[in-house]
C-alpha cells in the first residue's frame, strides 16, 4: 500500500498547560511491573490527563464516525443482563468451546479464540470478575481502509467497532440464555479490560512493531471485542506467526508514520520489553486525521492473502537458520 | 453439538428495561446535541484558527 498524501504532522491545536506525558503514564522505561492505566479514551467517567484532547477529538470528528459511535453505545446497553434459569450443565468444555466458536462464526466473526482471564489484561484498579475471555476479531473493508489517513478509513474503523460489538453482545446474550454469566466489551471506549493482551493469549495473533495485533488471516486489518464469561471453556494457546522475525527487519510502518511515532526497537514498558508506539507523537496525528491507521494498512501482513505466505516463508527461514 | 438454546433471551422486567433504555437514550441525545451544537462551534473556531495559522488550545477553549 502507498499512503495517499498524508497531511504533515503539524497541528493547529495544542495544550496551554500540557498534561503529563502519555509515555510516562504508559510506563515507558519503567522497570517495575504494573498494570496499564487509562490515558486517553475511556468510558469510566473518571478524569484523565488527556481528556481535553479526547473531547476535542470527539467534537471535530466527522458525522460518519459519530453516528456509528452512538449506535455502538446504544447496542452495548445489552452487554450484561440477567441469567436464564436453570443453568445448563457443561459436561464437555471442549465441545462447548467448539460450539461457542461456531456460534461466533455464525454471527459473522472472522477470528475467535478463548483464554483464561488474567490480572494484566485489566487496567489498574480492576479485578478479574470472570474466568474466561472469548476474543473476537472482525475484518475491516480493505478498500475503505486504503483511504487512511483520511475520513473514509475512520468511518470504516468505527463501523467495524460497532459490528464487532454487536456480535459480542449477541454472543453474551446467548451465553446468559444458558444460565452462565457473560458480559460483552466493545471498543474504543472500554472500561476495565485490555483487548490486545487477551487476544494474544487467545491465539488471535501477535503484537507487531506498530503496537497492533497481527493475525495470519487479516494482518492488522481487523477490530476486537471481548466477551468475558464463567461458562466452562478450554483456552487456546498463543500463536507463533514469526511476527517478530519480520518486524525486526521490516521498517515499513516506521518509515511511513508521518509523526515518526513507531520505535524501531522494542522498548521497556512496565517491566517488559515489547513493541511500543510513542503516545505523545502518535496521538496528536491520530486526532488530526480522525484516527490515522496508516501503520496497520502499510503492514505487509495486512495485504489480503499475503499473511499465510509470509508465515510459510518466515517459518522456512527460521528452520533453515536452525539447521545452519 | 449445539447446546445453545435459541429461545428468546430472558430480559429484565419491562419497567427496568424502559428505565435503562430511557436513561441511555437521554445520554445519547445529550451527546448528539453536544456534537451538533457545541461541536459545531468548536469545529468552526478550530477551522478559523487553523486558516489564520493560529493554535486552538484544547484545555482552554473547549466548553467545560
Amino acid at each position: 500500500m502507498k499512503v495517499q498524501d498524508p497531511p504533515p504532522p503539524t497541528y493547529a491545536f495544542d495544550y496551554k498547560n500540557p498534561p503529563r506525558s502519555g509515555n510516562e503514564i504508559n510506563g515507558l522505561n519503567q522497570e517495575e511491573k504494573t498494570r496499564a492505566r487509562h490515558v486517553f479514551h475511556n468510558a469510566t467517567g473518571e478524569s484523565l490527563p488527556w481528556n481535553a484532547l479526547d473531547e476535542f477529538f470527539s467534537q471535530i470528528n466527522v458525522w460518519g464516525v459519530v453516528k456509528h459511535m452512538l449506535a455502538n453505545i446504544w447496542q452495548l446497553r445489552r452487554q450484561d443482563g440477567p441469567l436464564r434459569e436453570p443453568q445448563i450443565k457443561v459436561e464437555d468444555p471442549v465441545a462447548m468451546t467448539a460450539e461457542i466458536k461456531a456460534r461466533a462464526r455464525d454471527l459473522g466473526i472472522g477470528l475467535v479464540g478463548v483464554t483464561a482471564m488474567f490480572d494484566e489484561a485489566l487496567y489498574e484498579g480492576y479485578e478479574v470478575s470472570h474466568r474466561y475471555a472469548i476474543c473476537l476479531g472482525l475484518p475491516m473493508d480493505r478498500k475503505e481502509m486504503l483511504q487512511a489517513p483520511h475520513e473514509r478509513a475512520a468511518v470504516e474503523v468505527m463501523r467495524a467497532y460497532k459490528d464487532v460489538s454487536r456480535i459480542a453482545v449477541e454472543l453474551s446474550e446467548q451465553i446468559r440464555a444458558m444460565g452462565w454469566p457473560a458480559k460483552a466489551y466493545g471498543n474504543p471506549n472500554s472500561t476495565d479490560i485490555l483487548h490486545i493482551p487477551l487476544a494474544v493469549r487467545a491465539g488471535l495473533g501477535e503484537l507487531g512493531k506498530h503496537g497492533s495485533l497481527i493475525s495470519r488471516e487479516y494482518g492488522s486489518n481487523f477490530r476486537l471485542a471481548t466477551v468475558v464469561t464463567d461458562l466452562p471453556l478450554v483456552s487456546n494457546e498463543p500463536v507463533d506467526l514469526a511476527v517478530d522475525d519480520l518486524c525486526k527487519s521490516c521498517r515499513r510502518c516506521v518509515v511511513d508514520c508521518p509523526p515518526g511515532a513507531i520505535f524501531n526497537e522494542k522498548q521497556l514498558v512496565r517491566g517488559e520489553k515489547k513493541w511500543y508506539v510513542d503516545f505523545d507523537k502518535c496521538i496528536p496525528y491520530f486526532v488530526k486525521t480522525y484516527g490515522c491507521a496508516i501503520c496497520i494498512e502499510v503492514c505487509p501482513w495486512s495485504e489480503p492473502g499475503r499473511g499465510p505466505n509470509l508465515f510459510k516463508k518466515l517459518m522456512a527461514r527460521r528452520e533453515k537458520q536452525h539447521c545452519e | 453439538m449445539r447446546t445453545i438454546d435459541e429461545q428468546a433471551i430472558k430480559s429484565t422486567s419491562f419497567r427496568q428495561r424502559i428505565l435503562r433504555d430511557g436513561r441511555l437514550l437521554l445520554r445519547i441525545a445529550h451527546m448528539l446535541y453536544a456534537y451538533l451544537v457545541g461541536g459545531r462551534r468548536i469545529r468552526r473556531a478550530y477551522r478559523a484558527k487553523e486558516s489564520r495559522g493560529e493554535v486552538f488550545l484544547v484545555d482552554e477553549e473547549m466548553p467545560s
